[in-house]
């Protein structure tokens, strides 16, 4: 005798909102439907996730923009669309040769204090990792495990660059020359391989630094979904995420049309990792004394 | 003592009777009462304070201009949640755009104690929670911040969004399994082999 499978009750029996009767016949069902039981088991993956939401306070200024709606009816409801506005066009294009004088003094003075001060910005992932972060993550994880299996051994930069090249398209942001051995860290190069995942196709390079693994992925920019943000006049931005669970960071940035994802347990936000690729002493030190701006 | 959802604010009696009687000092007392659960639902659905802060003007105006028409027979929660569900819908239709993935939510600071690495941990965990819930679709969503943010029963979701509560149940079913799926880095590692992505 077969008994229909219980998926539309799952989250109500995880709530506790079956009835006695239904919550049995539910519970029976799971004790031997394993179908039924992966479901159930990622409902409750949903369940734990969603009662991390917490309540936010309301400003305090509110009650007086509602008061005084209230007390003048005639006054348009706040939540109304806004209205477009016309200018004049006399007064339009002053105000733009007004912008384009005071971008060009801001260019001059923003260049000059990035040469003398440069910034790092640095903010939290906005929103949960993609399937391609995802796996480049569990790839990650592969390899710290040692079960990471490389379809190219490094032997110097130049052909872990070309290999890259020759099977993706993609440049692998790697210098050419030995890394410099600074500080009692060793950096050494050990290779890469090519993955797919999602239909996106994409490189991994790891190298250790002091024999922790650093791994590096990079694919074509356009196929990721958040916007990562390239390298601006004034500073590059990186965006972070940490799997609190593992100790693990993860930095992304772009550059010429390639994002990055670059994993590693290193101290803070794992920012020495891109020690290696930079071997320019000046470059180097220059990033030693970046300041990050967490945002 | 009003008929309001277990575990949601409490007010006191004869608040409301003297609200539909005009009483400007009794309606602030249910703003007090009520301001952080709608402006919860409200920042979470659009994952914008501005925005939320416009959604939870309106739900009080609609509050104040209609509190004649509420029965004191039904639930007062499940008809001012009514409210705040039409509101959000109506928001996202005049404004007609993509729900911002969080980066407007403000977090507040994490709590003395754990090192650094388990705050960013949390604060990120957060952070990726509130976007991953704002993206889902709204018929999905607001069952989640109802159940989750206001502890509603799945009678009384189904009462505010005008459905059964099967339907209820299914659309948390849909929406548990994609937070699940998208959040599946922030799931500890034992369990990660149980995600589908």
């Amino acid at each position: 005798m077969f008994s229909r499978h219980v998926s539309r009750d799952l989250s109500a029996y995880a709530h506790g909102e079956l009835a006695p009767a239904e919550s049995s016949r539910v519970a029976a069902h799971l004790a031997r439907c394993a179908r039924c039981r992966a479901e159930f088991d990622e409902i409750q993956e949903g369940v734990a996730l969603a009662q991390g939401l917490s309540r936010e306070s309301a400003p305090e200024f509110l009650w007086e923009a509602i008061e005084r709606q209230i007390e003048e009816p005639g006054r348009a409801p706040v939540a109304q669309p806004a209205r477009r506005k016309w200018r004049g066009a006399l007064l339009w294009m002053a105000r733009a040769a007004v912008t384009c004088a005071l971008l060009l003094v801001t260019l001059g003075v923003v260049g000059a204090r990035f040469i003398f001060n440069p910034v790092v910005k640095l903010k939290m992932a906005a929103s949960p990792p993609s399937a391609f972060e995802t796996a480049a993550y569990n790839l990650h994880l592969e390899n710290v495990r040692g079960e990471l299996t490389l379809e190219h051994r490094a032997t110097t930069p130049h052909a872990l660059r070309a290999w890259v090249r020759r099977h993706t398209g993609l440049e692998a942001d790697i210098p050419d020359g030995q890394p410099l051995a600074e500080e009692g860290k060793h950096f050494q190069l050990r290779g890469a391989k090519v993955f797919q995942t999602a239909g996106i196709q994409g490189a991994l390079i790891t190298w250790t630094v002091d024999s922790r693994p650093v791994t590096l992925v990079t694919t074509r920019l356009s196929n990721v979904l958040e916007p990562l943000s390239t390298r601006t006049v004034t500073s590059k931005e990186f965006s972070y995420r940490i799997y609190g669970g593992q100790g693990f960071k993860e930095l992304r940035w772009a550059r010429e049309r390639q994002a990055y994802f670059m994993f590693t347990d290193l101290p803070e936000f794992g920012q020495q990792g891109c020690l290696f690729c930079h071997s320019d002493q000046m470059r180097r030190n220059r990033i030693r004394a970046m300041k990050l701006v967490h945002q | 003592m009003s008929n309001t959802a277990v575990g949601g604010p409490r007010l006191e009696r004869g608040v409301l009777e003297a609200c539909q009687q005009g009483d400007r000092d009794a309606f602030r007392a249910l703003y007090d009462a009520y301001k952080d659960s709608v402006y919860s639902i409200a920042l979470h659905f659009s994952g914008n304070a501005t925005t939320a802060r416009d959604i939870t003007q309106e739900v009080f105006l609609r509050l104040y201009r209609n509190i004649q028409n509420f029965r004191r027979d039904a639930s007062f929660d499940t008809w001012l949640f009514r409210i705040v569900s039409n509101a959000c819908s109506d928001e996202r239709r005049a404004r007609n755009r993509f729900v911002p993935l969080g980066p407007e939510i403000l977090l507040r600071a994490p709590a003395p104690g754990p090192s650094q690495e388990q705050r960013l941990w949390q604060a990120e965990r957060t952070a990726a929670v509130r976007a991953a819930v704002a993206s889902l679709k709204p018929k999905w969503m607001m069952p989640v911040l109802l159940r989750y943010l206001q502890g509603l029963s799945y009678d009384q979701i189904a009462e505010v969004m005008g459905c059964s509560k099967g339907a209820v149940s299914s659309r948390l079913n849909r929406a548990h399994k994609m937070l699940a799926r998208k959040l599946a880095p922030f799931q500890p590692v034992g369990q990660r082999g149980k995600s589908y992505l």
